[in-house]
């Protein structure tokens, strides 16, 4: 206890760490909800090919929940990669009358990202085709008919209501958003923590205290225990802002998302000793650290959703922790709880050993 | 004896730091290690307490086998690094409340003894002032204070005084006089001759990872010297007395360089007497007297034709 009390002393004195645990996260998160303003309604870009009574009900009744943007069909790619739509719709020329000779229907849409506020928008797309067929189906090609049937059903009680089970706002993307940016910053406490070892070399503590009658297994210990309550520190205090001053509901399975975020500071925790101790001196480490956290938030998903990467990046990303520990979050966020995030728990611990594996080896030949 | 190291071997690939030496302490004494830079001083003590493994040879400190006993006889022994090892974000006092705790010591004994030590080092009045403000002169002391706060029976100090202030150089040394007047055994590596040669009453020189020579100041400077030499300051010349010194017995030589004559006589022929009367009854009046000894640096610069302060490029 003595090496994680005096390890504690250190890392909470030291103003670079407090800005490392709580006001780079904080100020990224304000930037991050800021540029996103998550109360906007759902932005849908539409190119109507068809122009008929019958899509021009259905945009009628998405602008109740959404705002509609008219857009040319080459113009729905560029709002999405610019962020100034969230979804697209293309009707196709025809679209009525495929639909009115009782065919199988459907819209083509675009998104890039797919998060709960989507939802409200896919289901209302969904239940106008299937009411509008079935209506078609049953004036039976009278267009007069079909008309009177679907003023009907839009004069209607008909309205959307999404609930989220997991209790999730509809800002849901912000949420993982938010952990995100979390996960991205516990990897960079860990590396400060673990430079903590680093420093004793440099200082020539490192020595000294080997002289003491305290064992290298001790220290060890000593400075794991510090490096894990620093992150939990660190896991608490931000939970804590992402709760109550940026409003983030964290859905019904709390208590699991709480255990997937320590069990991923395992991960952290490991991988900055390894990195600390692959690393010839303390220079080293500082120039390392953004270049493997932050290419690993990227590919990771931290900082934005997977899917919008190519194929490629998405395979290679596989190969990061942040990956599954925020393909984790996601299914919590979700609705799962720890049982149902099993297979990334697993991956994560096994990430865990081969980091602390490597870590360790280099700790005890230096003694 | 407090510590014993028989035919101790350390290499550091085809370099071998620390060749076959062997020496003891007894309890209270001041054994001192002199030596250049590069003489392997450091490495013997670093494997003489663990810091690195030893190729070959026995260590037995208070009697027991240092590998067999290690982390028993780690709790009596105090080491002042030649390195300043100490934190420099933490307060004096807290510095010197870590390495107590890592010998065991806790609550009011553990307080009692961390303000003994600043008190002892002179820094009792900037215990709560954080070490990365400290000159050089009060971290070499710092780190001193560290070494002595669980009372070690054994202190080992590698170059304590290395590039700081004379004002803290004096402290230090008075700090380790006050100790072995307490009865302390303590090992003290310097290349300041000046230093061991104030301090202690055994002397080791080694280098290139040897010992060289070892003994009493008094039977180091035997050994080298082969003759003494006497200066004295007259009020004027009589150059009839020159010839007459010349020609006393066991006199080498009488040289003159304005009113200093410069004698050379025999080593251990006491003769001094008999030029003071010559002196005397020449009529002259003697205005000073240096009757000059070898020292130390003499004694390393006639073993190894090199001084102590020579660049040395081995490890």
């Amino acid at each position: 206890m003595i090496i994680f009390k005096n390890n504690m002393r250190r890392l909470l004195r030291d103003k670079y760490n407090l800005m490392v645990m709580v006001v780079l996260p904080v100020i990224t998160l304000v930037l991050y909800v800021l540029v996103g303003n998550n109360n906007s309604p759902v932005r849908v870009g539409i190119t109507d090919n068809d122009v008929t009574f019958l899509t021009e009900s259905l945009i009628r009744g998405l602008e109740k929940n959404c705002m509609v943007l008219f857009l040319k069909e080459e113009e729905i790619k560029y709002g999405l990669l610019n962020d100034e739509i969230d979804f697209g719709v293309k009707i196709d020329k025809g679209f009525t009358e495929s639909l009115m000779s009782g065919e199988e229907v459907q819209l083509k849409t675009y998104g890039i990202r797919d998060y709960n506020g989507l939802i409200p928008a896919k289901i209302y797309i969904n239940n106008f085709i299937n009411s509008a067929r079935k209506i078609a189906i049953a004036s039976k090609g009278d267009e007069e008919e079909f008309k009177k049937g679907l003023e009907y059903y839009m004069e209607g009680n008909f309205e959307t209501q999404y609930e989220d089970v997991s209790s999730v706002s509809s800002g849901g993307y912000y949420v993982q958003s938010g952990l995100g940016i979390m996960l991205m910053f516990m990897m960079y406490m860990a590396i400060n923590a673990a430079s903590l070892i680093g420093e004793d070399k440099r200082l020539k503590t490192y020595e000294r205290i080997l002289i003491s009658p305290l064992t290298l297994k001790e220290y060890a210990l000593g400075n794991i225990l510090s490096f894990f309550a620093i992150i939990w520190v660190q896991i608490i205090v931000l939970f804590g802002i992402l709760r109550y001053m940026f409003g983030m509901g964290f859905g019904s399975s709390m208590s699991s998302l709480l255990i997937f975020i320590l069990i991923y500071s395992a991960v952290c925790v490991s991988m900055g000793m390894a990195i600390v101790n692959l690393s010839k001196n303390l220079s080293h480490v500082s120039a390392l650290t953004p270049l493997i956290v932050i290419p690993m938030a990227m590919l990771g998903g931290c900082l934005w959703p997977r899917e919008i990467m190519p194929i490629m990046l998405q395979r290679i990303s596989e190969l990061m922790p942040a990956t599954w520990a925020m393909k984790g979050v996601e299914k919590i966020l979700n609705g799962g709880n720890i049982a149902t995030v099993g297979n990334e728990i697993i991956v994560l611990l096994l990430f865990s050993l081969v980091f602390f594996l490597v870590g360790s080896v280099k700790i005890n030949s230096y003694a | 004896m407090i510590l014993e190291v028989k035919n101790l071997i350390k290499r550091y690939g085809d370099t071998l730091a620390v060749d076959n030496i062997s020496f003891s302490i007894k309890e209270g004494e001041i054994f001192g290690l002199l030596g250049p830079n590069g003489a392997g001083k450091t490495t013997a003590i670093d494997t003489v307490i663990g810091i690195r493994d030893a190729d070959k040879g026995e260590i037995n400190i208070f009697g027991k086998d240092m590998k067999k006993h290690a982390s028993e006889i780690k709790k009596y022994i105090g080491i002042v690094p030649q390195d300043i090892a100490i934190y420099p974000d933490l307060t004096a006092y807290e510095n010197v409340e870590f390495f107590g705790r890592l010998y065991d010591l806790k609550g009011s004994l553990l307080k009692a003894r961390v303000e003994e030590v600043l008190e002892f080092t002179g820094l009792l009045d900037q215990k709560k002032q954080f070490v990365r403000n400290f000159s050089g002169g009060m971290k070499r002391r710092l780190n001193i204070a560290c070494a002595l706060v669980h009372r070690p029976k054994l202190i080992i100090m590698d170059e304590p005084t290395v590039g700081i202030d004379p004002q803290s150089r004096n402290h230090i040394i008075e700090s380790v006089k006050k100790m072995r007047n307490e009865g302390s055994t303590i090992i003290y590596t310097s290349h300041y001759m000046e230093e061991v040669e104030q301090l202690c009453s055994y002397i080791a020189i080694m280098d290139h990872g040897k010992i060289i020579a070892r003994g009493s100041k008094e039977e180091l400077k035997d050994f080298v010297t082969v003759e003494e030499k006497t200066v004295i300051t007259l009020d004027g010349i009589n150059y009839t007395l020159v010839d007459r010194i010349k020609t006393m017995d066991n006199v080498v030589d009488c040289s003159v360089e304005g009113n200093v004559i410069t004698v050379i006589s025999k080593k251990g022929t006491n003769n001094l007497n008999n030029i003071i009367q010559c002196i005397i009854d020449s009529g002259n009046q003697i205005v000073s007297l240096i009757s000059e000894k070898p020292d130390l640096e003499t004694v390393f610069l006639t073993l190894t034709g090199r001084t102590l302060r020579d660049e040395v490029t081995t490890a």
